[in-house]
């Protein structure tokens, strides 16, 4: 196992700060003594992964798009980063669309449809700011936004998240953020539970990955950086819960017992295979695995947590680190307000992890080939809903909902390390 | 997923082995095979004038590539003990050859005339497994 160096990683690369106020700045780079005065200005500010004694008010950190890695004069093509990370989510999103590689931006989701600038080739830096509370924030902008016009980069935008709910819920009622993996090396998780440790290199660049695969960095930063994919992903929450009740209706189930069907676990975490016909607060939250649940009777296979993380019915080849929290106030029936999810999916491999996950398992057949994934699936036409549940020993198929999680913006970041930070500032 | 286009599809692989090297069956009782793989059996092509040639026939869910990768997880000790054995195999081990391994089954997949058939065109092995 080796000893990390937790000074030079980037801190939400080992461990969710739970801070319940986030911001994710979109930066333009106009030129490259602009974007390396800024770098050299932000870097201070960078949280590492050492271990704090007093919670900090705020915890800032730093993404890179291959167009800002160009900015600042890498040359991205021939730097050692990986095909998927060069050719960018727009390219991956689009061209490689067919049955079996549907990463799910198209229709609604788009990248002629996203937000902030995301989907061309102006954003450069993902800033993400994270903060105890709203002042905190608001403090941490001004200081953010003064060093951006100093160093003369530009604004396009920024994305909030708010945890307002608390334990973060997200607006489909659902307690999140509960299975994280275990990473070899990294300091222990506050919340222990009993699932396999997941090679360093899964996670984080220069260090070796399952099956003594070794993840090389770039050539500019060759240990200690990694990659995410950030996600700007609306709920139609008014569709979502209206279903929830058309088909309890329909179905002869509770809105609940959907809710929880198509997730795997009870709103409040509860996972369906320790308590299939109610919520139990006592039961652990993430120390269970599908052996007793074969055939699937208790958690659907085409559940949201059982296709996108298999545990003990695939290897630890394709785990992601979920570093988002809910946008949007607290749910109001119909208000017309936009809400939703955003931050940053981290791995070592964005092809391996991130894009085998939404291709293979949310969008595709590799788990289930009768529909996609109820909650996060492209669901339309071409690939309608189909969900098959067992309710009290009695069989259900759900064919009349739609897509209920559409991308707003995306994009695939390079996360150095500290010195690789360094580096891109000289 | 349309019923048109089934998410089973199939592989036939034509693996010619070096001279001396007598034709085995590549697919091992014990191997571990990955949960989307639905069959999978060899014949030998020797009687029909390929000589030291077998026929690898596989039926599997989704991505081409994917498959590969997971067969490659769960079966990499047979490749690295087959591979040496044919003729313009990929280096070994091929979990470090993930590549070439890939290009070489590419090379040597025979496409199937139209049309593939499938009497439950959307069901993968652990649709199948989970009834």
């Amino acid at each position: 196992m080796p000893d990390l160096p937790l000074d030079q990683i980037q801190g939400f690369v080992v461990r969710g700060y739970t801070h319940p106020r986030a911001r994710h700045f979109m930066i333009n780079i106009p030129n490259a003594s602009a974007g390396k005065k800024f770098v050299v200005a932000v870097t201070p500010m960078i949280t590492t992964a050492r271990p704090w004694s007093v919670k900090p008010a705020t915890c800032c950190n730093i993404a890179f798009t291959r167009d800002g890695l160009s900015a600042l004069g890498i040359d991205v093509a021939n730097s050692g980063l990986s095909i998927e990370f060069v050719e960018g989510a727009v390219a991956r999103g689009t061209t490689y669309v067919n049955a079996n590689r549907d990463l799910g931006d198209h229709g609604t989701s788009a990248p002629g449809n996203w937000i902030l600038g995301l989907g061309t080739s102006q954003v450069h830096i993902i800033l993400s700011l994270f903060a105890l509370d709203a002042g905190a924030r608001d403090q941490g902008t001004d200081t953010i936004a003064s060093m951006m016009t100093s160093a003369g980069v530009q604004q396009l935008g920024y994305q909030d998240s708010d945890d307002v709910l608390g334990d973060s819920r997200i607006h489909f009622g659902y307690h999140d953020s509960i299975s994280q993996p275990n990473i070899a090396g990294a300091p222990p998780r506050k919340i222990q539970d009993d699932q396999p440790v997941v090679s360093t290199g899964e996670f984080v660049l220069g260090y070796n990955a399952e099956n003594s695969v070794f993840r090389a960095g770039p050539s500019f930063d060759p240990a200690n950086g990694t990659y995410s994919a950030f996600r700007i992903l609306k709920q139609d929450v008014d569709a979502f819960y209206e279903y929830l009740n058309a088909a309890a209706a329909l179905y002869d189930l509770t809105p609940e017992a959907v809710q929880a069907k198509f997730c795997g676990r009870w709103a409040d975490g509860t996972p369906l295979v320790l308590s299939p016909e109610t919520p139990d607060p006592s039961v652990p939250l993430n120390n269970f695995d599908y052996s007793k649940d074969k055939p699937a009777r208790s958690c659907p296979i085409a559940s949201h947590i059982r296709r996108s993380q298999r545990r003990n019915e695939d290897n630890q080849q394709h785990r992601l680190l979920r570093r988002a929290a809910p946008y949007g106030p607290p749910y109001v029936p119909k208000d017309g307000i936009e809400r939703g999810l955003t931050g940053h999916f981290i791995c070592s491999s964005l092809e391996m992890q991130y894009e085998f996950i939404m291709t293979q398992w949310v969008n595709g057949s590799g788990v289930t080939g009768l529909s996609r994934d109820p909650l996060l699936g492209a669901i339309d036409d071409a690939s309608p809903p189909r969900f098959q549940l067992y309710w009290k020993e009695k069989k259900s198929t759900l064919e009349d909902f739609g897509r209920f999680t559409t991308t707003r913006g995306g994009a695939y970041c390079y996360l150095p390390s500290i010195s690789g930070l360094q580096k891109l500032s000289t | 997923m349309s019923a048109a286009t089934p998410v089973q599809n199939p592989l036939s692989l034509l693996i010619k082995l070096k001279k001396g090297e007598k034709p085995v069956s590549l697919v091992q009782n014990k191997a571990k095979f990955p949960d989307i793989l639905h069959f999978a059996w060899t014949i030998s092509l020797a009687d029909k004038g390929l000589e030291r040639t077998i026929l690898l026939t596989t039926v599997y869910d989704g991505d081409f590539d994917v498959y590969l990768d997971k067969f490659i997880e769960s079966n990499h000790e047979g490749f690295d003990l087959l591979l040496p054995m044919v003729e313009d195999g990929p280096p070994v081990p091929v979990v470090d050859n993930r590549k070439a391994f890939h290009d070489w089954v590419r090379k040597n997949n025979i496409n199937p005339l139209p049309v593939f058939f499938s009497a439950y065109p959307s069901m993968s092995v652990n649709d199948i497994q989970n009834c």
